[in-house]
């Protein structure tokens, strides 16, 4: 949602680095609980799965960060993030 | 024309000045997990803060007696002494989550670091503060406020069901899981203690004495209370609208200051954000100032010691110590880096909690003839905040079981 916003041109600089950065700050504390978590017997594959995801999603955001004004890149952005939420749409429901 | 100048203003800066960090990223979490569920708890916390803050602003007027001093007279000097206590604590964590919004939305504007603003942004309101007037802050800032609007705005220009707006007018008995009822009866509780935060009412009756209103602006006691908080209340509804439109469809629940700030301005473009930013930013200032000073009003009325933002700072000592201990204090607990809504969630909960102990005082006091004389409430009033009353109880006991139970509201 974020990402389409930024490519209408209605955040401003600041804003969007400045929520891209907060939204990788809650990102690397969600990472931090999932090293933490045991896994339930089964649930193994499941949790990797989620680690690996919230890695691409930071890196993902991370990318957006540096690129804020360019419209292809941002559209690759877009189609990345929209392929890891379904990744994690689908794990979640396995959970 | 001075009359009517006077009550617009103050209505404006009611509503300008009517939500904070706890009710702009409450209410949008609320809207984005349940829709329009809460209006109920909208509804209910409108009407329980304009009977008490109206009865707040009657017994400030024609008792001379703020809050505190009401608290200390009704409870005794033990129980009122653990409530000063337990109030100025609220306020102290109030004040250092809001502290932590402005420099948040500072960050956002102006993409300085956060920790440099945290120190300006306490030493500048600190000296505004100390520099100006009761009223010019007052105004200044619920003015600004107005700012919000945009809020509103972009909410009716995405088009709400507003079926489902009305619908939510009645409470949800149940949900389709045990989480989900718990986490729908978090967020009312945390709905209804956002809008009846009691340094609202602190802060409101020491201004009623600090403007030196007398029992003829008792209308604009009234006019203030109601209007301004009803409109107030629109943009809470806004909020919510904007969580129920914006995020429930893409299973979106906003943890940030941020998301909740750009929701308001999804259907325009740069200027509204900067507008939306705007808004929060003179709300987020005026509820730090209003935390900051209700915590040194308390105290002085407690103690029935000299108080007054309108009086030379040197002429009242313990206010002047008080409301700068309660910026450094807020500023020393905002460096150490726990998140503002965190702190949010803890003053919200724990506000419910102490809740009785201030409102139980007022209705007291304005249901006594002796103290109000003709102007003592009326049989609706005492019933109207009777079960006000009872609701805020009601609360106060769910409030940390929910809390628990819901790990403070996460999905």
């Amino acid at each position: 949602m974020f990402v389409d916003y930024m490519r209408q041109g209605r955040a401003t600089r600041h804003f969007a680095d400045g929520h891209l950065e907060f939204l990788i700050r809650e990102l690397a504390d969600s990472a931090t609980k999932l090293r933490n978590v045991a896994p339930a017997p089964g649930g193994e594959e499941a949790l990797r799965t989620l680690r690996v995801q919230l890695a691409a999603l930071a890196e993902e955001l991370q990318n957006v960060r540096k690129m804020p004004d360019n419209q292809p890149a941002l559209a690759q952005a877009k189609a990345h993030l929209q392929q890891i939420q379904r990744v994690l749409e689908q794990t979640n429901s396995s959970l | 024309m001075k009359k009517v100048l006077g009550i617009t203003l103050g209505i404006m800066t009611a509503l300008g000045g009517f939500v904070d960090l706890g009710q702009i990223v409450f209410t949008t979490q609320a809207g984005a997990l349940f829709g329009y569920a809460h209006m109920w708890a909208i509804l209910v916390g409108t009407a329980g803060i304009i009977i008490y803050m109206e009865m707040c602003g009657r017994i400030a007027v024609v008792a001379g007696e703020p809050v505190f001093a009401a608290v200390r007279n009704r409870l005794g000097s033990n129980l009122g002494l653990a409530t000063l206590i337990a109030s100025n604590l609220l306020n102290l964590i109030t004040c250092a989550a809001e502290i932590g919004g402005v420099a948040i939305l500072l960050h956002l504007l102006t993409g300085w670091p956060e920790k440099v603003l945290l120190v300006a942004t306490t030493c500048t309101l600190g000296a505004i503060v100390f520099l100006f007037r009761f009223q010019w802050i007052e105004r200044t800032l619920g003015l600004s406020g107005l700012m919000m609007i945009v809020f509103a705005v972009s909410a009716v220009a995405l088009r709400p069901d507003w079926h489902g707006l009305a619908r939510g007018l009645l409470p949800a008995s149940t949900q389709s899981t045990t989480k989900l009822s718990l986490l729908y009866w978090y967020f009312a509780v945390g709905i209804f203690s956002a809008m009846l935060m009691e340094y609202e009412v602190h802060f409101y009756s020491s201004g009623a004495i600090e403007e030196d209103w007398t029992p003829k602006d008792l209308g604009e006691n009234f006019m203030v209370s109601s209007l301004g908080s009803v409109l107030g209340s629109l943009l809470t509804v806004a909020l919510l609208a904007l969580g129920a439109i914006l995020f429930v469809p893409r299973g979106i629940f906003p943890q940030l200051l941020s998301s909740a700030t750009f929701a308001g301005s999804v259907p325009f473009a740069q200027k509204a954000l900067v507008t939306a930013l705007g808004g929060c930013l003179a709300c987020i200032l005026g509820a730090v100032i209003e935390t900051a000073l209700s915590g040194a009003y308390n105290v002085c009325q407690f103690f029935n010691r000299g108080w007054g933002k309108n009086l030379p700072a040197k002429s009242v000592p313990l206010f002047t110590a008080t409301w700068v201990s309660m910026f450094l204090g807020a500023l020393i607990i905002a460096l150490t880096g726990v998140r503002p809504l965190q702190l949010v969630n803890i003053s919200i909960v724990f506000g419910m909690v102490v809740m009785p102990f201030t409102y139980y005082p007022i209705l007291r006091t304005a249901a006594d003839k002796n103290v109000m004389g003709k102007h003592v409430n009326s049989k609706v009033d005492n019933i109207l905040g009777g079960i006000v009353l009872v609701l805020v109880t009601l609360a106060a006991l769910a409030a940390i079981p929910l809390m628990m139970l819901t790990h403070s509201g996460k999905p």
